[in-house]
């Protein structure tokens, strides 16, 4: 018996070594009621004839916990506008698998709505809010009152004592609340995460893209997070160029709405689909282990840091891909993105400009 | 507690996930992790849907070598353990 971290540790170590998915990501539907203006999803629309049924989902479900999956994420789109979304839910947590949702929360607007999510096995419940700012937070969703909307959903699932956590994207309009916005959080105990890396839309449009904050801002974020927590201070990875990029098709996994089963949820190439094929088929195929091998050193661009061991670089292969179409050049997103993070280093670290490089 | 006596035992709708022949248990509420070996796992499995204490102690000896009276004396040690955690209901 143990307290979660030391356990988990242990088996997610075990899971990505051994290439076994402990974490699915369900795209239930590509629809959505909100229309965030930096999503990454290009059609808010499900192709009908290939939607799946409540009985391809329990084939999916059952098939990932025979595989070794503890953690599901049932994701959208709105992932609550898929009619099955409730007894999707139930089958994942009744065959003992840990259930969690991001939501923008616009479907919970009653204590009957939160009470349901419990009764189905919901354990955690995550939330997209860009702002304390209704204003600002309803400019980036597009839809005027949603941030009353969010606020309350939230504070409705919060009563049923369900654990929530905010997602919050960055971008040039939203990157000066979120000291405020994580302060909120924090003095309610809620879980925050923030991320001021814009992904470009499935089809390579770039104009999300467009919407990223700006060098100065990203720079002023980093530094006084820097200030507020010297435990997120950015800090090199000591990576290997034999290291695997990242968890691509080892420790996770995504399913679209389709049931086709991708590496990971940025990278849109479906390995196989899982309604209609065995698990072991798609994930031992050779496709997929072309995806699960990619290695640092074959990564373009990738440079190592001036001011001490390892690299501020962080590649994403899918972000790649849909930027320049090829999934192992540095983006330029994650170039500035490196270049910023040393200079804060430094900041923090005035010896390392003396690091003999 | 006397287990001999209870009509059934279940596990509680809990994340789980057996990885190489030992399992982890979940218990998001207390922010606790379980881990169990080989037996435990096995046992874990078998309580997945209810079952009777004879049921369970008559399925460990034709899996395991161990004698009835040593299977009796560590199941009834482990369900106490289990229901000491929350983590079985029986009737």
């Amino acid at each position: 018996m143990a307290i979660v971290s030391g356990i988990l540790d242990k088996f997610r170590l075990q899971s990505s070594k051994k290439f076994i998915p402990m974490q699915a990501s369900l795209e239930l539907t590509y629809r959505c009621n909100e229309r965030c203006t930096h999503c990454y999803i290009d059609d808010f629309s499900d192709d009908s004839k290939r939607v799946l049924a409540l009985e391809d989902w329990t084939v999916i479900l059952r098939k990932l916990k025979a595989a070794g999956t503890l953690y599901i994420i049932l994701m959208g789109g709105e992932a609550m506008l898929n009619h099955h979304f409730f007894a999707i839910a139930k089958e994942a947590s009744e065959l003992g698998m840990h259930v969690s949702v991001i939501t923008n929360g616009l479907k919970i607007k009653t204590e009957q709505d939160a009470i349901h999510l419990k009764e189905v096995g919901i354990r955690f419940v995550t939330f997209s809010l860009y702002s304390l700012d209704a204003g600002i937070h309803d400019q980036m969703t597009a839809v005027s009152g949603s941030h009353a909307r969010t606020m309350r959903a939230l504070e409705l699932c919060r009563q049923q004592q369900l654990e929530v956590g905010v997602n919050c994207l960055l971008t040039q309009k939203n990157i000066t609340g979120f000291f405020e916005l994580a302060d909120w959080c924090l003095e309610r105990k809620i879980q925050i995460k923030e991320d001021v890396t814009v992904t470009p839309k499935f089809n390579g449009d770039m104009t999300t893209v467009k919407l990223a904050a700006s060098e100065d801002l990203i720079r002023w974020y980093f530094r006084e997070k820097s200030r507020r927590w010297p435990k997120g201070r950015p800090l090199a990875t000591e990576e290997q160029a034999h290291d695997y990029v990242c968890n691509l098709a080892k420790g996770k996994c995504a399913i679209t709405p389709y049931g086709e089963m991708l590496g990971c949820i940025e990278i849109r190439q479906p390995l196989g689909n899982l309604v209609t094929q065995e698990f072991s088929d798609i994930w031992y195929s050779q496709r997929t282990q072309l995806w699960r091998n990619l290695k640092v050193a074959e990564i373009k661009n990738y440079t190592k840091s001036q001011s001490c061991e390892g690299s501020f670089c962080e590649h994403c292969p899918g972000m790649a891909l849909h930027e320049s179409g090829d999934p192992m050049q540095m983006t330029a997103q994650s170039l500035r993105l490196a270049r910023i993070k040393e200079e804060i280093y430094r900041e923090n670290n005035p010896r390392a400009d003396s690091f003999p490089v | 507690m006397s287990w001999q006596n209870t009509q059934w035992i279940k596990v509680k709708v809990l994340p789980w996930q057996e990885i190489e022949g030992r399992t982890i248990v979940l218990y998001p509420e207390k922010r606790m992790a379980h881990e169990m070996n080989q037996v435990g796992s096995f046992i874990w499995n078998k309580l997945l849907n209810k079952v009777t204490f004879d049921h369970m102690r008559d399925m460990i000896l034709e899996n395991f070598q161990v004698d009835t009276q040593t299977v009796e004396k560590d199941l009834c040690a482990m369900l106490d353990k289990l229901a000491h955690e929350e983590l079985i209901e029986w009737q």
